[in-house]
């Protein structure tokens, strides 16, 4: 037994001696590798680096733009083709390869126009393509892609497309039971129309796309390659929702599974829950066909051999919908599960800034770029979005501004981003993000101010007469305590904590705050019934703007409109509607300026932050080498938009 | 063979000198009244409101007020605790003084129903004041011997004499700066240690904590008090009247108990909100199935004794042989399963916050855990609730065990 034990300690003795050569031969091996991609980088930064000029890649112009026509520069203008071309000089061919892996919530199904999921859009959006862009680097611009050009006519009423030739619809994997699917079939208007026509038809599903297409009037296909569409009144969201059309596949969605075409009253119903979408399939002219589609499991694409365009340089993509928890994420992210994520606020706390991760970079508060360094590479991103107190301003308590003011001046924004949210987050005083051409400038912000907001309350009449520690006012002959309800998502541990920091502000001067959490179908009912006295929220906000929606008065008594505090001002409403109707960028600033700064005086929200995130990366392979990194994203990252910098089209993998 | 000097004594007090010989349950019982002291003297203990205060003005104790003051301690159960603080000493003292005259049992009643009347007292509308009259427990505004006024006065170079709970934080403070500091670490603000370190929220673990003892505490008696009556009266109705009572009930009963609790008690509190007044009824109303099963056995065991039959024969009415005859025979498999109750109910509720559904305005142990396990990597937050926790179940299984070997005829040694 001894003996037994003797050879069982040797032998572990043996295999520890042989770790220990093993590891001290890594840092060789190690040290060579790193700085072959030391040099690599270096090199790359000094490319990026001469071509991104001083002052960010915002004001850079369309880098190798092969057609020099002045007009073409991607504004909006009536009667000649403004598009950008099509840009494939970021593409090389020689480096596609690899799969990329990303973790993404796996969709209810992949019909975008039924599903209204981000998914499901995102699906379509490496399979499928749409007629115009807004490019990466200029997000409020519009450059070709199926549509070789556009020219709008009749006061922005009128949109004529030439679809670009030669383009083929993708076979669908099902192609091997149903012969008739297999061969090739030409992209034309017509895919284009029958998108309208399904968006239009009433028996279709698809009530939030039908609202941006209510005004359009009809549209022709005189050929193959031209599509009309006239609208009956210029309105300036016409101008997305026609750009940004994708082609829907006629023949598959047009007929049952025998290819035989379905009669036209049919097609309504029928596109609701088509067979073919029922096979868990999709298919477009995009630059990935659909592998495979394991509900809750996997998404896989492969690339589209017969690609017309650029496109990504990855063999392969795999979403990963398995891993659902952020922690979970986290961890199998570092495993090399996933090529990019995102972090939390507490991950970033944890990871980042107490640096309980040595893969990534330390925080250097003097670099920005610092967490480019780590084998792990981390960057903090814009993402365009924000998130507000809103004040019910039909209720006693907020109709008063100098209240709604005074709420405003107790909320310690900066404290709140520092400590809850780690620094992520950038505080606002409007809706339009910060980085925008439309953002106000020179909006006062209501500064943390207890004082301040004290006496703001007392001059519209709140003092505390009964000494219960809370102030009071005489409303309709009633004394009515400044107490109220605020209600948020229940599952959202940083508002959470950013209310008890508030509560605690407001209970100094006399105002009680209550929390109250809900889940999200709860507080959709909320905000839809107006049953609240302050409620917590966020928008994901457009390039384009359009105060329409949140701000008109018309939408203050509608029953779920998006105006659910009640906001009336009759030159908001008179400025929001001007907006619609003018397409010249210039006079649309000053407007938006104009609007934002009536908004800001009003406070119906306290603006709280612009949405910012860690964005993280598999970056190069020391010190624990990985068979493959991502390469490109810093220089995505330098190039491109700040809302969208985390395009992937730089993407590629090193080895 | 019993000494026939103890048998002198009453069963109950004969039973807990048989608990009181088990290590196991000395140890428990010691961690319980620690825990109960610390639970009711919470707010003398960890604060921002001076216990003893000197200024210009004269002496005060700023505390007493700050006790009743509903925007300082808001929930029901905290003016029960704080009640059961200032009049503990003296419940106290008149059970020694009363200790010859009155049995153990009855003197631990009389103690509840003053607390009990004193909680009533305090909410109905007995103090005039300028608006009519106001309750005791009433809304007042922030007291103003803090620690930050101290401080500031201190700077002013005015005199000020202070004296303050030992930890000077409030529990459900979120102090500027203070987030995620590592246990004896100082608080910015305060420049006070932070014991066992502080939250997410910038909160001080050890107040938290110290207030987090109330929660559970009259988590588990609340949750399982209710059980206990509902189980009583249901299990008894069933066990004496038997017949097609009982087989109603017992049908019920398994209802219940087929149940899974857990998924019921989190689709009500998704339903009813999570209020943690609301998860106590919750569990209190779902945990009584294994109650009525316990009493229906003893009184199906008792409704046949010849003391019983005699009662009858006397033409007692049935609600009295029920709950005065029988009801005391049966108790003390009633009282072990009341302990092993409360352990059950306080980590039921820790499982509940656990997973996101704990009442996040509540101290409770629960809502710690589960911040601790998005902030994993400073340990300190999951490790004070999860040994509080384990202290407080294990404990009372202790006692729960060692109440079973002690009342169990058959175990009597």
């Amino acid at each position: 037994m001894d003996k037994l034990k003797v050879a069982l300690l040797a032998l572990v003795a043996l295999l520890l001696v042989v770790q220990i050569i093993d590891r001290s031969r890594e840092p060789a091996q190690l040290g060579a590798l790193k700085q072959s991609v030391d040099q690599l980088n270096e090199t790359l930064r000094r490319g990026v680096v001469a071509q991104v000029p001083a002052g960010g890649a915002t004001q850079q112009p369309v880098a190798q733009a092969p057609v020099k026509d002045p007009a073409r520069d991607g504004n909006p203008k009536l009667g000649v083709n403004f598009l950008i071309p099509y840009d494939r000089s970021y593409f090389r061919a020689d480096q596609v390869k690899g799969t990329l892996r990303l973790f993404e919530e796996s969709p209810k199904g992949l019909n975008w126009m039924i599903e209204n999921s981000a998914t499901a859009a995102d699906v379509h959006g490496l399979v499928n393509d749409s007629l115009c862009d807004r490019p990466a680097l200029h997000p409020e611009q519009w450059s070709e892609v199926l549509a070789t050009a556009v020219v709008i006519s009749d006061d922005y009423k009128t949109y004529t497309f030439t679809i670009r030739p030669g383009i083929t619809w993708q076979v669908p994997t099902l192609a091997k039971d149903m012969p008739w699917l297999a061969k090739p079939v030409p992209l034309t208007a017509g895919d284009f129309a029958f998108t309208l026509q399904m968006i239009r038809d009433p028996q279709v599903e698809c009530p939030q796309l039908k609202v941006y297409y209510e005004d359009i009037d009809r549209w022709e296909t005189p050929d193959d390659q031209t599509l009309i569409v006239r609208w009956k009144r210029k309105v300036y969201t016409s101008l997305s929702a026609t750009m940004g059309l994708m082609p829907t596949p006629r023949h598959v969605y047009g007929s049952d599974r025998d290819g035989t075409p379905y009669p036209g009253e049919q097609l309504g119903a029928q596109f609701n829950k088509h067979w073919f979408d029922q096979a868990r399939q999709a298919i477009g002219v995009g630059n990935y066909v659909l592998e495979a589609w394991e509900p809750d499991k996997t998404i896989s694409f492969r690339r589209n051999p017969d690609y017309w365009g650029a496109g990504q340089h990855f063999e392969r993509i795999e979403w990963d919908g398995e891993v659902k928890q952020p922690d979970p994420q986290l961890v199998a992210f570092k495993n090399g599960q996933a090529h990019s994520h995102g972090l939390r606020p507490g991950q970033y706390k944890s990871e980042i800034l107490d640096h309980n991760e040595r893969q990534f970079a330390a925080l250097d508060p003097k670099d920005p770029k610092a967490g480019r360094a780590g084998s792990l590479g981390w960057e903090r991103v814009k993402s365009i979005g924000f998130s507000y107190i809103g004040w019910n301003m039909r209720t006693q308590l907020f109709a008063d501004k100098r209240v709604r003011q005074a709420m405003s001046h107790a909320l310690p924004k900066q404290r709140v981003i520092d400590e809850v949210f780690f620094g992520l987050g950038e505080p606002i005083l409007s809706d339009v993000h910060p980085s925008s051409q439309y953002a106000n400038k020179e909006l006062k912000a209501y500064d943390f101010d207890l004082a301040r907001a004290r006496a703001l309350l007392e001059e519209a009449g709140w003092r505390d007469s009964d000494g219960d520690g809370v102030v009071d006012k005489e409303i309709a002959g009633e004394r009515l305590p400044l107490s109220f309800k605020l209600k948020y998502y229940a599952n959202s541990a940083e508002w959470d904590r950013t209310l008890a920091i508030f509560r605690e502000q407001l209970r100094t001067i006399g105002v009680d705050l209550q929390a109250q959490s809900f889940e999200w179908k709860e507080l959709l009912r909320i905000y839809e019934e107006r049953d609240f006295d302050a409620v917590v929220g966020a928008w994901r906000t457009d390039f384009d703007i359009d105060y329409f929606q949140l701000w008109h008065s018309s939408e203050a008594d509608k029953p779920e409109s998006s105006n659910h505090c009640g906001f009336k001002n009759p030159r908001v409403d008179q400025l929001a509607d001007d907006l619609r109707t003018t397409f010249d960028t210039a006079k649309r600033v000053a407007i938006a300026k104009e609007i934002q700064a009536i908004i800001h005086e009003e406070q119906p929200y306290t603006f709280f932050k612009a949405s910012e995130g860690i964005f993280v990366w598999q970056n190069h392979g020391a010190p624990s080498p990985r068979p493959r990194w991502l390469d490109g994203v810093t220089e995505a990252l330098d190039k491109l938009h700040p809302l969208r910098s985390r395009s992937s089209q730089y993407w590629r993998f090193k080895e | 063979m019993p000494d026939t000097a103890m048998t002198l004594q009453s069963p109950l007090r004969l039973a807990l000198r048989r608990v009181w010989r088990q290590g196991g349950a000395r140890f428990g019982a010691a961690v319980l009244a620690i825990m109960l002291f610390a639970a009711v003297y919470a707010p003398f203990l960890a604060g921002d409101v001076a216990l003893v205060w000197r200024d210009a003005d004269g002496w005060r104790l700023p505390i007493l007020s700050d006790l009743f003051n509903k925007s300082s301690y808001g929930k029901h159960h905290d003016l029960l605790f704080n009640l059961a603080a200032l009049l503990l000493p003296v419940l106290l003292f008149t059970g020694w003084l009363l200790r010859r005259r009155w049995t153990l049992a009855r003197r631990i009643l009389l103690g509840c129903l003053v607390v009990a009347v004193g909680w009533g007292l305090c909410q109905l509308p007995l103090l005039p004041s300028a608006k009519g009259w106001s309750a005791i427990w009433s809304l007042r505004g922030p007291a103003t011997e803090t620690v930050a006024v101290a401080t500031e006065a201190r700077a002013a170079d005015r005199a000020v004499i202070a004296v303050f709970p030992p930890v000077p934080h409030r529990f459900d403070r979120p102090y500027a700066g203070a987030v995620l500091r590592a246990p004896l670490e100082r608080n910015p603000v305060t420049g006070a240690r932070l014991w066992l370190g502080s939250d997410a929220n910038g909160k001080d673990v050890l107040a938290y904590l110290l207030f987090g003892a109330r929660i559970s505490l009259t988590i588990g008696l609340v949750a399982t008090g209710i059980a206990m009556v509902i189980g009583t009266i249901l299990g008894a109705i069933s066990g004496y009247f038997g017949g097609k009572t009982d087989l109603l009930i017992q049908r019920v009963v398994e209802i219940m108990m087929c149940f899974p609790t857990l998924i019921l008690v989190l689709s009500i509190v998704a339903i009813l909100g999570r209020d943690i007044f609301v998860i106590m009824l919750v569990l209190g109303l779902t945990g009584w199935a294994g109650t009525a099963r316990l009493v229906r056995g003893e009184f199906l065991a008792q409704s046949v004794r010849d003391y019983v039959l005699a009662a009858e024969s006397l033409g007692l009415p049935r609600w009295r042989i029920m709950f005065r005859h029988i009801l005391p025979n049966a108790l003390t498999p009633l009282l072990i399963s009341a302990t092993f109750g409360i352990a059950g109910s306080v980590l039921t509720e820790s499982g509940l916050a656990f997973i996101g559904l704990g009442d996040i305005n509540a101290a409770s142990w629960g809502v710690l855990l589960d911040q601790g396990r998005s902030f994993i990597r400073y340990p300190w937050i999951i490790y004070a609730p999860g040994i509080a926790v384990f202290l407080l179940v294990s404990s009372l299984n202790l006692v729960g065990s060692a109440l079973s070997d002690a009342l169990n005829p058959k175990g009597a040694r």
